[in-house]
């Protein structure tokens, strides 16, 4: 599949674009889910208290 | 006006004194200037072709040293708070600290600097050049890099931070002085270059300290 | 802009937005991703550069992005300073990283390029220099933010940074495309360029749009995240003052 001409140069390309895109996703969804999730715990914890 | 002098001696007076000032940059351009025939060899032709960029980069390496303290020492015991609440607008203040830096390791690191390129291979005439290179560019250096120094007040691992905030910023007058001493060497028109560094030394001359004056304010608040 | 204080000032309306906003963005990215790959790669051999032309399908909207979201985060950086808001501050704080991660696909994907074609990895190109001193200044804002600890001092001295920056932008450019004149560099772009043929323009327009979509919904989903992480901190303050 991957045996046309510059096969070596065009691969690497789209793979770490791929790589970049799919860590810049994943890093930007974790980040939002995680400080989301904590505010929800943390304002719980407050509303059971007051 | 006798406010602002004392405030130039002062600063100029402290970049001077403490911390080895003038010797400290000039030291470590020396420095420099000797490692690099001894990475690349001894040849003449081939340290000539880069005498002149190698002994200018290494010029705005030196400028950095001692910019860490330019603020610092005065946000560590205060003085910055005074200089904030004196009348003289922090601005002007700024402007007469960078002013002071310039004077105190500009002026000696431009007297160093055709001696390095001569040095390493330069030829003779270029030497007024890189003089007149030498003390424009670091006026764009001293001011540019005040704006790294003041910003990165209050930070951790301060020195560092303000040569990586600076270095990108100074790419324009690298260019410009190299440009103009290289069309020199090879007999091209030369002034272009020269008047270009001259500009951006005047915009940052004008601009740079409103820059900083922001920063300290920020530091401070 | 008259908009922007009122809009900024409530973030809940920002929230409320970007919930579907987010989502719609990123759909409509992978859809004009797929279609624009598929052309790009049904698309002829280019006659002069082979397969190769299909690395400029991701490599040039990269460069564009690069650049876009070095904008995004001066107007951001601005309105921070101004109205001193934090939902600004948020999204240049967001910006950042991924203006740096496009400028970095920029850089390999010219490099993966520039070796087959020039036959060499990099050139000191007028506008390859111009891109790695962008990255530069995007690890020098970084840096900045990451070295301090005080957030609300951060904010402030990120923003004179990128303001900073964006004056010395376009004289860094002008610069080194001088300093390229100077050296007669390798004018491996020729002016203005040949008109390109619309089987390249097409999937190249196509892919552009898709990485605009793209960054814009995962902009959001990070000023997004930072709105939920400043929230979480003052309640965590809150918490602990009891």
């Amino acid at each position: 599949m991957f045996d046309f001409k510059y096969a070596e140069f065009i691969v690497p390309a789209f793979v770490i674009t791929a790589v970049v895109f799919g860590g810049m996703i994943l890093l930007s969804v974790n980040h939002a889910r995680h400080w989301r999730r904590r505010y929800d715990e943390l304002t719980k914890s407050s509303q059971t208290s007051r | 006006m006798s406010r602002l002098l004392a405030l130039l001696g002062r600063e100029t007076a402290l970049a001077w004194g403490r911390g080895g000032g003038p010797l400290v940059a000039v030291g470590f351009y020396a420095g420099v200037a000797t490692l690099l025939p001894l990475a690349i060899g001894p040849e003449p032709q081939r340290l000539a072709a880069i005498a002149t960029g190698a002994a200018w980069v290494a010029l705005a390496l030196a400028s950095l040293l001692s910019l860490e303290r330019l603020f610092e020492r005065d946000y560590e015991d205060g003085a910055l708070d005074l200089l904030t609440l004196s009348p003289t607008p922090l601005e002007l203040t700024c402007f007469v600290k960078c002013l002071g830096q310039w004077l105190a390791t500009g002026a000696p690191l431009a007297a160093a600097a055709p001696v390095a390129a001569l040095g390493l291979g330069a030829p003779l005439e270029l030497a007024p050049l890189i003089f007149g290179c030498a003390l424009l560019g670091g006026l764009a250096f001293a001011f540019m890099g005040g704006i790294g120094a003041a910003l990165s007040l209050g930070a951790r691992r301060g020195g560092l931070l303000t040569a990586v905030i600076v270095l990108p910023l100074f790419a324009p007058p690298v260019i410009f002085g190299g440009g103009a001493m290289d069309s020199f060497v090879s007999g091209l028109p030369w002034r272009g270059g020269l008047a270009l560094l001259g500009a951006y030394a005047a915009a940052a001359v004008a601009l740079g300290p409103l820059a900083m004056a922001a920063a300290c304010r920020n530091a401070l608040s | 802009m008259t908009w922007a204080p009122a809009f900024l000032s409530n973030p809940e309306r920002f929230m409320a937005f970007s919930r579907w906003a987010a989502p719609m963005f990123g759909v409509i990215a992978a859809g004009l991703a797929v279609a624009g790959l598929y052309l790009g790669f049904t698309a002829p051999e280019d006659y002069q550069q082979g397969h190769t032309v299909r690395i400029m399908f991701i490599h040039v909207p990269a460069a564009q992005l690069g650049m876009f979201a070095y904008a995004c985060l001066g107007v951001a950086s601005f309105l921070s300073l101004i109205f001193r808001h934090a939902l600004a501050d948020a999204a240049a704080q967001a910006a950042a990283p991924l203006g740096a991660a496009f400028t970095f696909l920029a850089l390999v994907t010219g490099s993966l390029w520039g070796r087959p074609m020039w036959g060499t990895w990099w050139v000191w190109d007028g506008r390859l220099t111009s891109v790695l001193v962008l990255f530069l200044l995007y690890i020098a804002y970084i840096a900045l933010r990451a070295s301090m600890d005080d957030e609300a001092k951060a904010a402030r001295a990120g923003a004179i940074l990128a303001l900073v920056g964006v004056i010395n932008l376009p004289i860094i450019h002008y610069s080194v495309e001088w300093w390229n004149s100077l050296h007669q560099g390798s004018s491996l772009f020729a002016k203005g360029g040949p008109a390109m043929s619309t089987v390249f323009l097409v999937p190249l327009l196509l892919m552009s749009l898709a990485y605009m979509s793209a960054f814009g919904s995962l902009w959001l989903v990070r000023i997004r995240g930072e709105v939920w992480r400043r929230r979480a901190e003052a309640a965590a303050l809150r918490a602990a003052a009891g």
